[in-house]
């Protein structure tokens, strides 16, 4: 087909593959957080259910390549700027998908939000036995983790979890995008 | 001969800047900050959705303020910003050596994942500045691989 040829949208095709990415990112970061969470905290500044996010990140940014070369394999040849609107879209598309996932596993499994949420406070405490975070910063932790208990589905909570996770998955899968088509195109 | 496209190009500078500082992050602009204090800030929640911000895998500012991201991370940053700075200085006289550069973005991946697999292997093996060049050369070939979009022939 020739590049400057009408051709079909690629709305829905990035919309599937980032769907099937987000789902299949979502069970493996909850079922690992699951195992982490369910255990004894160690009273670390770092631990391993940190990097789920990351991992999660690397992951999506699979939703761009496999949108990008499947719209490649329909249309033949594409521009790198309809790679980067690829990548855009299937970084929004990740987002919403996950946030979606997230409220549902929430109002199905609200045990797991309070799970997370005792886990954290009981390592914060052995951080302040050991000196690492101030005695006087735990009331505030509390604080923090029991609205988290107590209101889990809240639109500040919900909304700023949206908004990072839009603006990260948007930038990585833009690149992911526009780097296959580049070197779609050089094939 | 080849003419850069100045919006396009200083908005992308801009960007990758401004990306590369806030991944650096308060370390720079506040010293006084405590690690809880960093812990808890928007901006290291912000990065840890792209990166897994281990402290034994990070550069410290300050000597107790880490950056918002890993060694690797600052370095593919570093190496972004780096390659959209010096594609100026590129576009006249390396038209025939950018055929190498989907190869040299290969071989970035697979440096990259080799030094994850012998981290897992032996922990002391891969330093944080290994990490951190094998991330540059990562981010480096990233624009260099679009040095003919961001330019238009004159000829």
């Amino acid at each position: 087909m020739d590049i400057n040829q009408k051709k079909p949208g690629f709305a829905q095709t990035t919309f599937i593959y980032s769907a099937i990415v987000a789902i299949a990112a979502f069970i493996l970061a909850n079922f690992a957080s699951y195992m982490i969470y369910s255990g004894e905290p160690q009273g670390e500044i770092f631990s391993v259910a940190q990097a789920f996010p990351f991992v999660i990140c690397l992951l999506s940014a699979v939703a761009g390549v496999l949108s990008v070369k499947s719209y490649v394999g329909e249309v033949g040849q594409i521009k790198i700027g309809t790679g980067a609107q690829i990548g855009l879209l299937s970084g929004v598309s990740l987002a919403v998908v996950m946030t979606v996932l997230g409220i549902f596993l929430t109002v199905i499994y609200p045990d797991l939000n309070i799970m997370v949420a005792e886990y954290n406070i009981e390592n914060y405490e052995i951080l302040a036995q050991k000196g690492v975070i101030p005695e006087a910063s735990l009331n505030d932790v509390r604080d923090e983790f029991m609205k988290q208990i107590e209101n889990p589905l809240s639109l500040s909570t919900l909304g700023l979890s949206f908004v990072m996770q839009t603006v990260m998955y948007s930038i990585v899968n833009l690149i992911s995008g526009l780097v296959t088509a580049k070197i779609t195109a050089k094939d | 001969m080849y003419k850069l496209k100045p919006l396009w190009y200083a908005g992308i500078l801009l960007a990758s800047v401004i990306w590369l500082g806030l991944a650096i992050g308060p370390g720079m602009w506040n010293p006084e900050l405590t690690l809880f204090e960093w812990h808890q800030s928007g901006l290291k929640q912000f990065f840890g959705y792209a990166c897994h911000q281990h402290p034994l895998r990070t550069f410290f500012l300050s000597d107790h303020v880490p950056m918002n991201v890993c060694s690797r991370c600052i370095g593919i940053y570093g190496g972004l910003t780096a390659g959209v700075g010096i594609i100026p200085f590129l576009i006249t006289f390396t038209k025939p050596l950018r055929r190498f550069v989907p190869a040299m973005l290969w071989v970035a991946i697979g440096l990259n994942l080799a030094s994850v697999v012998f981290s897992w292997i032996d922990g002391g093996l891969i330093t944080n500045t290994i990490r951190v060049l094998l991330g540059l050369l990562f981010g480096l070939s990233i624009p260099l691989l679009f040095i003919d979009s961001l330019t238009t022939s004159t000829s």
